[in-house]
């Protein structure tokens, strides 16, 4: 897809040859510590939220003009994951945004008319669909992201942050990070999240398959609902709504994607500025993400059939402007993201408390801070 | 068998007395043998149920999954995952460099695993121990704790791929078919197996064949390896098969699109927005079925006995 | 033999010896000098990373033992020992018991015996990552999960296969255990067709029984194929990596983390190389400890 609809018009535009190293993205980590332990990587690399500040604080990625990002017009929530210590390494080319949905005719079947607008009412509301062989809210299915990405969404709609501005302090273990977790296990305890519900690779959600009446939803979904549940694509199957906020402040979009960045061993720069400059352009941001689903980092892209036709996609381009639930911002992510789930997976699985939960998390955050170099 | 039927034989001319034995015997021998099919019917039907249910869902419909219950046998067969998945990589290209990969790795480790396993087997000499032992522990390596090393060897090969003697320069061997095949080529843990295999066979031949004059390379190749013709062909069949599936060494060292091999191919239907299951399942039911055909035509060889005759 | 040593017998032996040595080395040494270039080299250059701090990208920095005190401090690596040892105690020997049975029965004149062998082996044959997949449907806590369908028919469940932390390693080992089973049988297989068919000739005419001559003949004779099955099951263990990371990636709540995958994550989430170094040296250390155990279990390796 990529080849002949972005790559082509490129090559014959400039002269000048792209070859994609597609790799699988669970071994993205092994093609890269290898390349760049050999001084052989490639000269564009495209990789997701929370990756930008670690290799830009360790110079793989090569520094990009602030007045070119600003050409760009993009909106500041999608900007902010591109950039260290106020400098930009990366940019958006593909978003896959969270938020949450619902099936409309099972709020009607309980009278509920209007989406939730605050945290307590989400939980009344999930609450009140529970029952009947059908969860209120899925959350943690594993259909939108793991329990690590689940908390900080939860940990910014509580007003929380992941870490300070510099990025050089952990701050999700505080109130707001007290508050996400509890809000989690109090749903279990209700029985309006089930931690149990599962949806395999491949497998239907169990949004999809009715057993949950509202569930956290990445645009990336509307592919597969497309494929497997094509009945939930039609015109007012499915309503969405932002992930309400926890103290009076602004609804929240989670926000993961692709960003793109230019290896700074890499001896044709200009070529790969250029390219880079090509991927962004409003036309081709449109065609490669409307072949996989994801969300373009800008509305301002020509007309484009598959992107208008998908609710997700729409519904996503017109809160751009939320999306500032997001993971990283230090440089130190790396080692801290995975250890992330086993540490919040404890504290669903109740093995540890919240109070031990958070203390983990902090001290694994400063342990992590404490060794960068 | 033979050691099943001789028992009726040899009872047959005693006298009259011994044929109700012989019936409750036989009686006896069929039950047995009906609990053993059973056994190995629904044994075998566990073992193999979730490769079956693969399959299954290389031919089924998206929407199917999503009923409840779903239909055990896809109700329309879609062969168009099979199709759609072919066309969707250069698969043809790919197949070709797998069953080279497959075939270096099987005729290399057939002949310098069994040259090593049988001498540190049979024969007599100071550093046996040794070797044997590295062997062991080359095994217990985990791939991780060495990846990056050997990456840089390859890397870093001198006067190859636009490097220096030095290995400066140039990518070396990367993306070349060196980097594929020369630094898995001689797996530690076929020694080993070749070496217990090896080890069944009897020393009396061997001295025999030294007292008949015959030369120590051609006892290795015509007395003793002949004997372990079934040990030989598991390995040449295990090192095929790890080189067919060998996935994660050619996902980093090839990065052109005519040095990637099945696997990796395959692994592109899974990304992290939305995996094409389908045509995944697809893939990789595609890519079982020649292993299948070769396993099936190998297995043949294992015939209780087949060693046995050539001893005699 | 030796009663009839003469003279010229003792300088033939004394040449038969030498030729012996010399073509033994020289039989060993493609194999052995390869694994030395790449096995060998790789280990040391890993054994001296991990007395560094070494990001990958930055020059590796000595540290001392820091990466080894780290880890004797680190809980979840000793946790994630712990795990693959239950995973090996309980799968090892259940998954060699089958291995053997199939291997017993399917070296019998059996109508579709190749069928059967085939089906056994499918585990092997498949791509672990499509596997992993399957298990991941087959577990699924819904209608839809296999395992669930089946028990709901005895009346049990549904049960959270990999999402509770007290299930999901049983989960993880009865996985191993059916994907283990193939490779073993088929080792076995083949030594079996290595026992002479004369010793059971011999043991039918003194009236052994089927059980006896399993005791007596196909158990001693099986005895280097069932040593090397343990040893190298044991390491495979050890290594289990990409099973986990589609079933559980570890989780819930680490509950599933076993050692290789503890190394994959320093090395290559962390980019902490030199610490994953030491993780992989002390794993080194336990196998060499658990493999000297095993040979004392089957009690050596020949019938020396």
């Amino acid at each position: 897809m990529l080849d002949e609809d972005v790559i082509a018009p490129f090559t014959e535009r400039t002269g000048v040859t792209v070859s994609v190293d597609q790799v699988d993205w669970n071994k993205l980590n092994e093609k890269i510590s290898t390349g760049i332990a050999g001084g052989i990587i490639a000269d564009l690399i495209m990789t997701g939220v929370g990756w930008t500040q670690p290799f830009a604080q360790k110079g793989i990625f090569a520094e990009i003009p602030a007045d070119f990002i600003e050409s760009l017009g993009f909106d500041e929530s999608v900007l902010a994951p591109a950039r260290f210590e106020g400098r930009y390494y990366s940019l958006p080319q593909a978003l896959d945004l969270r938020f949450l949905g619902y099936h409309p005719e099972m709020f009607e079947a309980k009278g509920i008319t209007e989406p939730p607008t605050t945290m307590e009412e989400l939980a009344d509301v999930a609450q009140e669909l529970t029952g009947d062989g059908v969860v209120g809210l899925d959350y943690l299915s594993g259909s939108a992201g793991g329990a690590r990405q689940a908390f900080v969404f939860l940990l910014y709609a509580f007003g929380g942050t992941m870490f300070s501005e510099d990025g050089l302090t952990a701050t999700l273990h505080e109130e707001p990070g007290r508050l996400a977790l509890q809000w989690m296990l109090d749903q279990m305890d209700s029985g309006a999240i089930d931690y149990d519900l599962r949806a395999p690779e491949g497998q239907p959600s169990p949004f999809q398959q009715r057993k949950a009446a509202m569930s956290l939803v990445a645009t990336g979904n509307w592919p597969t609902w497309q494929q497997m549940t094509p009945e939930l694509c039609e015109e007012g199957a499915v309503g969405v709504f932002l992930m309400p906020p926890g103290a009076g402040g602004k609804p929240v979009m989670f926000q993961g994607g692709t960003f793109i960045s230019i290896s700074s061993l890499s001896q044709n720069k200009d070529a790969a500025g250029a390219f880079m400059k090509h991927m962004l352009d409003p036309e081709f941001l449109g065609i490669a993400n409307a072949a996989i689903g994801k969300v373009p980092p800008t509305p301002d892209i020509p007309a484009n059939d598959e992107i208008e036709s998908s609710l997700l996609t729409r519904f996503a381009l017109e809160n751009l402007e939320y999306a500032g639930a997001t993971e990283g911002g230090t440089a130190a992510y790396m080692q801290i993201r995975t250890n992330l789930d086993g540490i919040t997976e404890g504290c669903l699985t109740r093995k540890k408390s919240v109070d031990e939960t958070l203390e983990d998390m902090k001290s694994l955050c400063d342990d992590a801070i404490s060794r960068l170099r | 068998m033979t050691t099943e039927t001789r028992p009726e034989i040899v009872p047959a001319p005693r006298s009259s007395a011994a044929a109700p034995r012989t019936t409750s015997l036989r009686r006896q021998k069929r039950i047995a043998t009906t609990a053993i099919m059973v056994f190995l019917i629904v044994a075998s039907l566990l073992m193999a149920a979730p490769f079956l249910w693969m399959a299954l869902s290389s031919i089924r419909d998206p929407t199917e999954l999503a009923k409840v219950p779903m239909p055990l046998i896809p109700q329309d067969l879609r062969l168009e995952n099979y199709t759609e998945a072919l066309t969707r990589a250069p698969f043809a290209i790919y197949a070709r460099n797998s069953l080279i990969l497959a075939t270096a790795a099987a005729v290399l480790n057939v002949a310098f695993g069994s040259a090593c396993g049988y001498a540190l087997a049979k024969m007599r000499f100071r550093l046996a121990p040794a070797i044997f032992g590295w062997m062991v522990a080359c095994i217990m390596i985990p791939f991780y704790a060495t990846v990056i090393p050997v990456f840089l060897m390859v890397r870093h090969m001198p006067l190859f791929g636009g490097n220096s003697i030095f290995g400066a320069g140039g990518t070396g061997w990367i993306d070349t078919w060196w980097a594929l095949i020369v630094p898995g080529a001689i797996s530690p843990f076929m020694v080993f197996l070749f070496r217990q295999f090896y080890v069944s066979t009897p020393s009396e031949l061997i001295e025999a064949a030294r007292l008949d004059g015959v030369s120590e390379f051609g006892i290795y190749t015509r007395i003793i390896t002949p004997l372990i013709m079934p040990g030989l062909l598991t390995v040449a069949l295990l090192s095929f098969e790890a080189g067919w599936n060998n996935f994660l060494w050619p996902l980093l060292v090839t990065t052109s699109e005519n040095l990637r091999v099945i696997q990796v191919g395959i692994s592109s239907f899974r990304q992290e927005a939305a995996t094409d299951w389908h045509l995944l399942m697809a893939g990789t039911t595609m890519a079982a079925v020649p292993m299948i055909i070769l396993f099936l035509i190998f297995q043949r060889y294992f015939v209780q006995g087949f060693a046995a005759s050539g001893i005699k | 033999m030796s009663a009839a040593a003469s003279p010229t017998t003792d300088v033939r032996r004394r040449s038969v010896r030498t030729a012996e040595r010399r073509w033994g080395l020289l039989l060993a040494a493609p194999a052995t000098l390869h694994t030395l270039l790449w096995i060998g080299v790789p280990i040391i250059v890993a054994f001296v990373l991990s007395f560094t701090a070494y990001d990958i990208i930055h020059a590796p920095e000595f540290s001392g033992f820091e990466n080894y005190a780290i880890i004797f401090t680190d809980g979840l690596f000793w946790r994630s020992v712990l795990h693959n040892v239950i995973i090996a105690a309980v799968g090892i020997p259940i998954s060699m018991f089958l291995a053997l049975v199939f291997a017993v029965l399917l070296n019998r004149a059996i109508p579709g015996r190749g069928l059967f062998r085939v089906m056994v082996f499918l585990p092997h044959i498949t791509a672990t990552v499509a596997v992993a997949m399957i298990w991941l449907w087959i577990y699924n806590p819904s209608e839809n999960g296999l395992m669930n369908v089946v028990l709901g028919v005895v009346g049990i469940g549904p049960l959270p296969f990999l999402t509770n932390p007290d299930l999901a390693l049983a989960s993880v080992i009865l996985v191993t255990i059916w994907q283990g089973i193939g490779l073993k049988m088929l080792i076995y297989l083949a030594a079996l067709q290595g026992v002479d068919g004369q010793l059971y000739e011999a043991a039918d005419l003194d009236g052994a029984s089927f059980v006896q001559k399993f005791t007596h003949v196909t158990v001693p004779m099986l005895r280097p194929a069932t040593f090397f099955i343990l040893i190298t099951s044991l390491i495979a263990n050890f290594q289990t990596f990409d099973l986990i990371y589609i079933l559980t990636e570890g989780g819930p709540a680490n509950s599933t983390s076993v050692v290789t995958y503890r190394i994959y994550q320093t090395a290559f989430q962390e980019f902490r190389v030199g610490l994953a170094n030491a993780q992989s040296v002390i794993l080194l250390l336990i196998l060499i400890v658990l493999a000297f155990l095993s040979r004392r279990i089957v009690g050596g390796s020949d019938d020396d």
